[in-house]
């Protein structure tokens, strides 16, 4: 009968093991700082978004709108620090193991909070009668949306092109548990992903930069150097 | 979009697997190192160095010459060239160098081309010494090879004696990493040594006890990898096989990825044939430790190249070829990305699972490169930076590739030479 190291098998395993214990629990120790600082920024977020519903309140019941253009400018903050923690809860969200109840909820808050900034950002431009486009994004990723992919990143480079005269709203159709997406969806005819909203007007699957661009050079009032490239 | 579950499970499951083994090893290495390895020769015994030759007319002279210069008495040496039916002058090279060194015991044989385990068969059946030498036309040995080695057959059990198998002077990036890997090789080969887990007896100067290897049969004729098939044969009749890390033996190493390619592909072919052949041995206690984790790893060792090259290839090329398609979509306009470019960066951001297993992988690699270069008395960075980095990152990668190019082999039925 040939030697077998059975303690050597055993304490490789064990060994072996630890180390690997040791990485999950890293992982999940990460895995929980991750939501704290999501949760964290949306706290900072919820405030942010208080404060300026105040700054509109104030300018609507005084007439103050000549102090517009510097609540505008909060309003673009707002949303940029939105969309950037957005995007990242979505990267936390796709490593997750454990958490990933805690960040559904987090992200369901943030299709949320894209909501308030929409209706908020539809009023604002009646009160101060500013020159900014909207378009709400809806995407999917509970299945390859290899379109929805490419559909993003048009967008992101089309809020680069015109900035604060932009503003994109985007919204993860996984939460139909949430009323206000089915409400969104119905009124928009939103069946598949990706659709786009350009001022009410919903289009179906993906469209491309040059198709986009031109209609929202459609709505501006004042044609910028982007439209008349 | 996320990595798929299957995929993750596979990945994790190579991770463990390579770290398992690693850990498995390393055990093996705190182990003191067992004594009475060696004996001190009363006599010397007769010794019969057999080397096959096919079209070697290149490199025969320069081993033949090697071999004179054994420190070894002359008189108990026999030096025997079996030509294999070569088209260039290897024969009468050796008929040359036998007439200006009639002092030596050297002989030739000429046969009819029938492959290297028949050649080394028809050496073996010619030859009169105690022990039986194979030595690859295109290696090179040190002078005081043979006498580190005999001392080393303490016990009769043991059945070949292996040297230190190093890459000779190693001129481009492809033999400097090869220079690495037989390195990294020979060590590990000394640990499996100290369970009796030697799978392979290559080519270069493996001392085999003559009486054991005629009870076992001699070389399979027939044989993609015949040093392999007899290694696997001895151990399945419970031989003993010692590496060790003193003697030198330097052999040529291909110069090319083509002759890479080819070479590794007929090598790790015939593992995975000859593994099969002897898959009774495979988890098999009976075989002690070569069962439960030699035979595996033969096997395991290639799919584990396989994977890791697939998902660096995939995961590590996706971004960019998605990146380039991207840019398509907006004209090639990245002086607004560049422009608009806000950096935002979080610690949390880093994805410390894959940077963990990544710190451990390389940990373990460093670690085995440091410890077999001072096993071997070498030093890893003898043949540059470059090349040091290259093994590292890039040589798994050729593994790999050759690995799948087998698999297509064997999937899509390519004719092979069994």
């Amino acid at each position: 009968m040939r030697s077998l190291s059975k303690d050597k098998y055993m304490i490789a395993g064990i060994i072996t093991l630890g180390v690997f214990l040791l990485g999950l629990f890293l992982g999940l120790a990460i895995e929980g700082k991750r939501v704290n600082y999501i949760e964290s920024v949306g706290k900072r977020q919820n405030l942010d978004f208080s404060s300026l519903q105040l700054q509109y309140a104030f300018i609507d019941q005084l007439s103050q709108e000549n102090n517009c253009l510097a609540v505008q400018k909060t309003f673009e903050q707002n949303i940029n620090n939105l969309e950037s923690t957005r995007i990242r809860l979505e990267n936390f969200d796709r490593d997750a193991t454990l958490n990933k109840n805690e960040l559904d909820i987090l992200k369901k808050e943030y299709v949320l909070a894209q909501i308030r900034y929409w209706l908020l950002a539809e009023r604002t431009r009646k009160l101060c009668g500013s020159d900014i486009v909207n378009i709400l994004y809806f995407f999917s990723d509970e299945s390859e949306c290899f379109d929805c992919e490419k559909q993003a990143f048009v967008l992101t480079y089309l809020k680069k092109r015109f900035k604060d005269k932009l503003l994109v709203f985007s919204f993860d159709s996984k939460f139909d548990n949430e009323p206000m997406i089915p409400l969104l969806k119905n009124t928009y005819n939103v069946t598949s992903y990706p659709t786009i909203v350009i001022e009410n007007h919903p289009k179906n699957g993906f469209q491309d930069k040059d198709i986009i661009l031109n209609e929202l050079c459609s709505h501006y009032r004042e044609k910028t150097e982007e439209c008349r490239k | 979009m996320p990595i798929p579950v299957y995929v993750k499970a596979v990945l994790w499951t190579s991770y463990l697997i390579s770290l398992y083994f690693a850990v498995f090893w390393f055990l093996v290495l705190l182990d003191r190192e067992p004594k009475g390895s060696t004996r001190k020769l009363r006599k010397f015994p007769s010794v019969s160095i057999v080397i096959p030759a096919y079209n070697e007319s290149k490199n025969i002279f320069k081993t033949l010459n090697s071999l004179i210069g054994l420190k070894y008495p002359g008189d108990r040496l026999e030096i025997i060239v079996v030509d294999d039916g070569s088209r260039d002058d290897t024969a009468s090279i050796v008929r040359n160098f036998i007439a200006k060194n009639k002092r030596f015991n050297v002989r030739l044989i000429s046969k009819k081309n029938g492959g290297k385990g028949a050649a080394l068969n028809d050496g073996l059946r010619a030859s009169k010494g105690e022990f039986f030498i194979c030595l690859d036309a295109d290696s090179v040995v040190t002078k005081d090879a043979l006498l580190k080695i005999i001392p080393h057959f303490t016990e009769d059990n043991i059945a070949v004696v292996l040297p230190l198998l190093k890459v000779e002077k190693p001129k481009n990036i492809w033999q400097k990493m090869q220079w690495l890997e037989y390195i990294v090789n020979m060590f590990y080969k000394k640990l499996m040594g100290r369970l009796n887990c030697v799978h392979v007896s290559p080519g270069p100067f493996s001392v085999y006890r003559k009486s054991i290897l005629k009870k076992v049969g001699g070389f399979d004729e027939d044989n993609l990898t015949e040093d392999l098939e007899i290694t696997l044969r001895l151990q399945s009749r419970h031989y003993r096989i010692v590496q060790l890390l003193d003697a030198e033996v330097f052999t040529l190493a291909p110069k090319t990825f083509k002759e890479l390619y080819k070479q590794r592909n007929r090598w790790y072919k015939g593992s995975v044939i000859n593994a099969f052949r002897y898959r009774h041995m495979m988890f098999n206690r009976q075989y002690g430790d070569f069962g439960i984790i030699q035979m595996p790893t033969i096997i395991i060792s290639g799919l584990i190249a396989m994977v890791i090259l697939s998902s660096a290839a995939y995961y590590g090329l996706k971004p960019y070829a998605k990146a380039m398609y991207h840019s398509l979509l907006i004209d090639f306009d990245l002086y607004t990305l560049i422009r608009e470019f806000k950096f935002d960066f979080s610690l949390l951001d880093l994805n410390y699972m894959a940077i963990m297993v990544a710190f451990v992988m390389l940990a373990i690699t460093v670690l085995i490169l440091k410890i077999s270069h001072a096993e071997t008395n070498e030093n890893p960075n003898k043949h540059g930076i470059f090349s040091l980095v290259s093994y590292l990152f890039f040589y798994f990668m050729v593994i790999g590739f050759i690995w799948i190019g087998i698999t297509f082999d064997f999937l899509f039925g390519k004719k092979q030479k069994w």
